[in-house]
C-alpha cells in the first residue's frame, strides 16, 4: 500500500517572548491512500499544530524546525508559496471545528463553495454553481436549490458543517484534514456528519486525517490511530489493535478516565492528583424527601418588533416542565443544544424570570418571589457553570472570588473566619491555601472549575445546579471533577441538578434523569432503566447516536 | 501671593488622581504587568519621557501668583498681573519684548523704518532692542556667536545628563540592583537615556540662545514666539486632559449602567446620546462660548483680571468639549457591558444575591477599564488638534490666551504679508506636532499592552 501523506520527524516550535517552546516533537506517521488516520489527544497535545503544519498554515510565531512532510512523494515544506496555494483546498481539503467561525458571514453558501471550484478546477461561474448544487446535494443538505443562495446565519450548526464539508470536497482532494469536525455539534448531528464523511470517503476514494479528542468518535472512523501527549506520539497502532488492547500507560489512563455505566459507583481514573483507585465508595443513597418540586414550569422569551418594541410572539424555551428533586440525589437533565435545559437550570435559581408554573423549594414557592424574598434562599441554591474561562472574574484574586458570596450572604462574618473557611474550601476541592492570592489566569481549566465549585460551596448550599460543568474539559480533567463532585455529595449530602448533553457522564453519575426535547421533558425516570430500556422515540434516537467504545 | 485659577485646581485634582492611580497600579499585579509592557516598547518608553517633559512645563505653568511690587514703603502691595512659576524661570523670554515682528535669530526688525539723520530721511532696518544687542558688528559676528552658544548649550546639556547618569549608577550600586521580575521583558533604558540626553541638550541650547536672540522670532507686538509656544503647551495639555476628566464620569456611569441593566435605563441613555450626537458639535460649542460671553459681560465686576476671564473660557471650552465627546466612549462601554453581563461570573454574582451597583463596581468596571484607558490616551491627541481648529474659527480659547490655535489663526494674516511672517505658524506647528506624535506613539503602546484582542 503506497502512502499518500508521510510525515517524518516533524518538529514545530513557537516563539514565546525570548524563549522557544516546542509544540510538536519528532512526529512521524503516514497515511495510505484512502486510509483514515486518527490523531487523538487532549487539548494542547499538538494535534492541530500537526494538521496546520501539513497545510503550512501555522501562526506567525510558530516555525517548523525540522522534519519533512511528503504528499505523494513531494516535500510540502520545500514548495514555494505559489504552488502551496494550489495544494491547499486543491489536493488537501480541510474542515475546521467551529462551523460558525469558518464560514464567511457576508458570502452566500454557494459563493463559498464556488470559490475553490473556480480557483482549483478552473470552472466558469455557471459550471461552478451547478457543481456546488451537486455537492450540497451530496452532503445531503435538504433543498440545496434554496440553501445555495442563503447566508451562513440562516443555516443550523449541522447544516453549516455540511456546507463546510461541501466546500472542502469541492476540488476533490486526495486528502481531507478534519480538525475536530463534530466537537461543536450535538450527538445526533454528529452521528449524521460522521456517517456522511465515511460515505464520501468511500465514494471519492480520499484519505482522511481525522483529529479528535473523543476516543469513541475515533473508533468509529479510523483505520489507524496515534495518541499524542505533550507534542509527542506516545502510541501508534492500527485501530482494531488499539481499542482492543492499548499498550501505553497514557492511553490506558484515557480509557480509565471515561465515565460509563459499568463504572457506576467506582472512582474514575483522573490522571495525577487523586489516583487512589482503591477508594471505591458506595453509590450515595438519596433520601426520598423531596427538596425541589417543579410543576408546569414555563419560561418564555418575548420577541419584540418595530419602533415600540411590541411583543409579537414568544420563544417557548421551556414549556411545561414537571419534575422533583430528592434530597441528596443527582438528577440529570439531558438534551441537545437549544432544548431549554440551561434555561431551566437558570430559572430554577431565578437567574431568569419564570413565566408560569411553580418551583417549590422545601415548601416555599420561589417562582414569583421578589429579589428580597429570594435572598434567604440564595445561599442554599447555587450554580456551577460550563465555561471555566468566563466563570471567574479575571480582575479578582481567588480569595476574593470565593469570599464574595460569603460577604453578601453573611455566611462567615469576620475576615479571619472567612479566610479560614476559604483555605478549608480550597483544600476540599484539591487546591492549595496559598492559591487564594492568585488571579484566575494562572490556573488551568480544571483548576478553574474547582475554584468555581469552591465558590458555590462557600455559602453552604443544599442544591447545586451543575450546568455542563465538564463539557469544556479534557477527559482526564473531567474525571477529576466528576470524582470531586461525587465526593462532595457524599460528604455534604448535596443535591445536584446535573445539566449535560453527555450521556456517558449521566450514565456514570446520575441517580435519575430526564430527557428534554424542544422545551419539554419527553421521558424521565431511573437512569439505568432509561438507558437500557428507552421508551420514547426521541430518547432512542439520542441514545443510538452516541458513539460507543 | 499665590493664586489658584479654576483650571489649575482641576489640574491639581487630575495630578492627585494620577498619583492615586499609580499607587493602585503598583499594588495590582495585572496592571503593573500591562504598564511595564508599555514601557518595554521603545516607542512607549520614549514617548513617556517626552510627554513627561511637556507635562512638566504645563505643571510649572499652572502654579500662579501675583508678583510683589517693588515699593519703597513698608506696605506690601501685589500687582494685578498673574504670573506663573514658568514665567519666572524663563525670565528674559517673557520680558525681552521688541517693538514688532522680527525673524528668528535676527538682529534687526522685519520691516524698514524711516529714520531722521543729518543727511535727511532714510529707510533702514532698525536694530532690535534685545536680540543681538551685545554684538558690535552683528553681520560678521553673529554666525560665530550662535555656533559657540549652541555648542556650549549642547555641552551643558550633555554634562547635566552625565551627572544624572552617574548619580543613578551610584544609587543603584549603593542600593543593589534589583533583579528583573521573571518573565518580563527589559525596559529599553538605552532609548530612554538617549531621549533624556536629547531633551537636556535642547534645553541647554535654548537657554544659551534665548537671552541673546529670539529663536523663533517675535510676533506683531514684539513678543517672543518661543515663549508663546511654550506657554501654549499648558493650554494644549489642559484641553487634552481636563476634557477627558469631565467626560469620564458621564461615559463610564451611563455606559455601564445602560449595558448592564438594559431595559428602560438603556433606552433613556441611548436616546440621550443619540440626540446629543446628532447636534453638530461645532454649533453646540459656538453657542456655549457665546452664552459665556454674555454671562461674562453681565458680571464683568466679578472677573476682574483678563487672565481669570480667559481661564474661565478655557474651562468652559473643556467642559463643552467633554459634554459633546462622552458619547463615543459611552457607546463602547455599553457594548462591552452588554457582552460582560452574559459572562458567567456576573451570573454567579447574581446567584449570590449581589446588588446591581455592587456588580457594576466590582465586576463590570474593572473589566472595562482597559477600554477607558485606551480611549483616553487616543482622545488626547484628537482634542489637542480640536483646540487648534476651534481657535482658528474663533470659538476656541480666549484670544488673549496663548494657544497653538490662536497662533495659527493669527498666522492667517501674517502669511499674506510680503515677505511672509512664517515663524509663528512654524513654531506652533512643530510643538503641536511633537506633542501629538508622542501622544499617538504612547496610545499605540497602551493599546498593544491593554487590548486583549492584540495579545497572542
Amino acid at each position: 500500500m503506497s502512502s499518500l501523506l508521510e510525515i517524518k520527524n516533524l518538529r514545530v516550535a513557537f516563539d514565546v517572548g525570548p524563549d522557544r517552546e516546542v509544540a510538536v516533537e519528532d512526529i512521524s506517521f503516514s497515511i495510505p491512500k484512502q486510509g483514515t488516520f486518527a490523531l487523538l489527544g487532549e487539548s494542547g497535545s499538538g494535534k492541530s499544530v500537526t494538521a496546520l503544519s501539513v497545510m503550512r498554515l501555522l501562526p506567525e510565531a510558530a516555525r517548523i524546525e525540522s522534519g519533512e512532510i511528503r504528499l505523494n512523494g513531494r516535500d510540502l515544506l520545500e514548495l514555494p508559496e505559489v504552488q502551496m496555494r494550489g495544494i491547499r483546498g486543491g489536493t488537501i481539503g480541510m474542515i475546521f471545528q467551529e462551523p460558525m467561525m469558518s464560514l464567511n458571514p457576508v458570502m452566500t453558501v454557494g459563493q463559498q463553495i464556488c470559490e475553490p471550484l473556480r480557483r482549483h478546477r478552473g470552472l466558469s461561474r455557471k459550471a461552478s454553481m451547478a457543481r456546488a448544487l451537486e455537492l450540497l446535494d451530496a452532503v445531503r443538505v435538504p433543498e440545496p436549490r434554496r440553501r445555495i443562495d442563503e447566508y451562513p446565519h440562516q443555516l443550523s450548526g449541522g447544516m453549516k458543517q455540511r456546507a463546510m464539508i461541501a466546500g472542502a470536497l469541492a476540488a476533490e482532494p486526495d486528502l481531507l484534514i478534519a480538525d475536530e469536525p463534530t466537537t461543536a455539534l450535538d450527538v445526533t448531528i454528529q452521528a449524521q456528519v460522521l456517517e456522511l464523511l465515511r460515505e464520501l470517503q468511500r465514494d471519492l476514494g480520499m484519505a482522511m486525517l481525522f483529529i479528535t479528542h473523543d476516543l469513541a468518535v475515533a473508533k468509529s472512523m479510523a483505520d489507524a490511530v496515534a495518541i499524542m501527549q505533550h507534542g509527542r506520539i506516545v502510541e501508534a497502532e492500527s485501530a482494531g489493535e488499539f481499542f482492543e488492547n492499548p499498550r501505553h500507560e497514557y492511553s490506558r489512563n484515557l480509557f480509565a478516565a471515561l465515565p460509563n455505566i459499568s463504572k457506576r459507583g467506582l472512582r474514575l481514573h483522573g490522571n495525577g492528583s487523586d489516583s487512589d483507585e482503591q477508594a471505591v465508595e458506595p453509590a450515595s443513597r438519596p433520601s426520598s424527601e423531596p427538596l425541589l418540586e417543579v410543576e408546569d414550569l414555563c419560561v418564555h422569551f418575548p420577541i419584540r418588533r418595530g419602533v415600540f418594541r411590541r411583543v409579537v410572539g414568544h420563544v417557548r424555551a421551556v414549556d411545561g416542565l414537571s419534575f422533583t428533586l430528592r434530597e441528596g440525589e443527582t438528577f440529570a437533565l439531558v438534551g441537545e443544544s437549544g432544548c431549554g435545559k440551561t434555561t431551566t437550570g437558570k430559572s430554577l435559581i431565578r437567574l431568569l424570570p419564570v413565566t408560569q408554573g411553580s418551583v417549590h423549594y422545601r415548601g416555599h414557592d420561589l417562582s414569583h418571589c421578589s429579589a428580597h424574598e429570594m435572598a434567604p434562599f440564595r445561599s442554599e441554591l447555587q450554580i456551577v457553570f460550563q465555561d471555566p474561562f468566563s466563570s471567574l472574574n479575571p480582575r479578582m484574586v481567588i480569595g476574593d472570588i470565593i469570599a464574595e458570596g460569603m460577604q453578601v450572604l453573611g455566611v462567615a462574618q469576620d475576615a479571619a473566619e472567612r479566610r479560614e473557611r476559604i483555605e478549608e474550601l480550597l483544600l476540599q476541592v484539591g487546591l492549595k491555601p496559598e492559591h487564594q492570592t492568585r488571579y484566575p489566569h494562572e490556573f488551568s481549566g480544571g483548576q478553574r472549575q474547582r475554584i468555581a465549585i469552591a465558590r458555590a460551596l462557600a455559602v453552604n448550599p443544599r442544591l447545586i445546579v451543575c450546568d455542563e460543568p465538564t463539557s469544556a474539559l479534557d477527559v482526564t480533567i473531567q474525571a477529576q471533577i466528576l470524582n470531586l463532585l461525587q465526593d462532595l455529595q457524599d460528604r455534604h449530602g448535596l443535591t445536584y441538578l446535573f445539566i449535560t448533553h453527555n450521556i456517558a457522564v449521566v450514565s456514570w453519575m446520575a441517580h435519575r434523569m430526564a430527557v428534554m426535547h424542544e422545551g419539554r421533558i419527553v421521558e424521565q425516570g431511573d437512569t439505568v432503566d432509561i438507558l437500557q430500556n428507552p421508551q420514547h422515540e426521541y430518547t432512542r434516537t439520542l441514545l443510538s447516536a452516541v458513539p460507543r467504545l | 501671593m499665590w493664586v489658584v485659577l479654576l483650571t489649575d485646581f482641576f489640574l491639581y485634582l487630575l495630578l492627585a488622581g494620577v498619583a492615586l492611580y499609580v499607587g493602585f497600579v503598583l499594588r495590582t499585579p495585572h496592571l503593573r504587568h500591562a504598564w511595564r509592557s508599555v514601557m518595554t516598547r521603545r516607542g512607549g518608553a520614549v514617548s513617556v519621557v517626552a510627554l513627561g517633559f511637556f507635562a512638566a512645563i504645563a505643571i510649572l505653568d499652572s502654579v500662579h501668583f501675583h508678583p510683589r511690587l517693588e515699593q519703597p514703603g513698608a506696605q506690601v502691595e501685589y500687582s494685578n498681573e498673574i504670573l506663573s512659576v514658568f514665567d519666572v524661570l524663563v525670565g528674559p523670554l517673557r520680558t525681552q519684548v521688541e517693538r514688532t515682528y522680527s525673524a528668528p535669530f535676527a538682529y534687526h526688525a522685519h520691516s524698514k523704518e524711516t529714520r531722521e539723520t543729518p543727511q535727511g530721511r532714510i529707510r533702514v532696518y532698525p536694530r532690535l532692542e534685545y536680540a543681538g544687542a551685545h554684538l558690535a558688528d552683528p553681520e560678521r559676528e553673529r554666525g560665530w556667536d550662535i555656533t559657540v552658544r549652541v555648542l556650549r548649550g549642547a555641552l551643558l546639556g550633555a554634562g547635566v545628563w552625565g551627572l544624572l547618569l552617574l548619580g543613578i549608577r551610584l544609587a543603584r550600586r549603593l542600593r543593589g540592583a534589583r533583579p528583573r521580575p521573571e518573565g518580563e521583558a527589559a525596559i529599553p533604558w538605552r532609548s530612554v537615556a538617549v531621549t533624556v540626553l536629547l531633551i537636556l541638550m535642547l534645553i541647554g541650547i535654548v537657554t544659551q540662545l534665548a537671552g541673546a536672540y529670539h529663536v523663533f522670532g517675535t510676533d506683531k507686538v514684539g513678543e517672543d514666539v518661543l515663549y508663546q509656544t511654550l506657554k501654549s503647551i499648558r493650554t494644549g495639555v489642559l484641553i487634552g486632559t481636563l476634557t477627558t476628566l469631565i467626560m469620564l464620569p458621564f461615559a463610564i456611569a451611563l455606559g455601564i449602567t445602560a449595558g448592564y441593566y438594559r431595559g428602560w435605563a438603556d433606552d433613556v441613555i441611548q436616546y440621550i446620546y443619540i440626540t446629543l450626537n446628532s447636534i453638530p458639535g461645532v454649533l453646540l460649542i459656538a453657542a456655549a462660548i457665546l452664552s459665556l460671553h454674555v454671562y461674562l459681560n453681565a458680571h464683568a465686576a466679578e472677573y476682574a483680571s483678563l487672565a481669570e476671564r480667559a481661564d474661565l473660557r478655557l474651562l468652559f471650552l473643556c467642559m463643552i468639549l467633554g459634554l459633546t465627546s462622552w458619547t463615543g466612549l459611552c457607546r463602547l462601554l455599553r457594548g462591552e457591558s452588554l457582552k460582560l453581563r452574559e459572562h458567567e461570573y456576573i451570573q454567579a454574582a447574581v446567584a449570590f444575591g449581589v446588588s446591581g451597583p455592587r456588580i457594576l463596581l466590582r465586576h463590570i468596571l474593572p473589566n472595562v477599564m482597559h477600554i477607558v484607558l485606551i480611549t483616553v490616551v487616543l482622545d488626547f491627541s484628537g482634542l489637542v488638534l480640536a483646540e487648534a481648529v476651534l481657535s482658528y474659527v474663533d470659538i476656541g480659547v480666549d484670544p488673549s490666551m496663548n494657544s497653538w490655535g490662536n497662533m495659527i489663526n493669527s498666522a492667517r494674516l501674517e502669511m499674506s504679508r510680503e515677505p511672509p511672517v512664517w515663524w509663528s505658524l512654524t513654531a506652533s506647528f512643530v510643538f503641536m506636532f511633537a506633542l501629538v506624535l508622542f501622544a499617538n506613539l504612547l496610545s499605540d503602546a497602551v493599546r498593544d499592552a491593554f487590548d486583549p484582542r492584540v495579545k497572542r
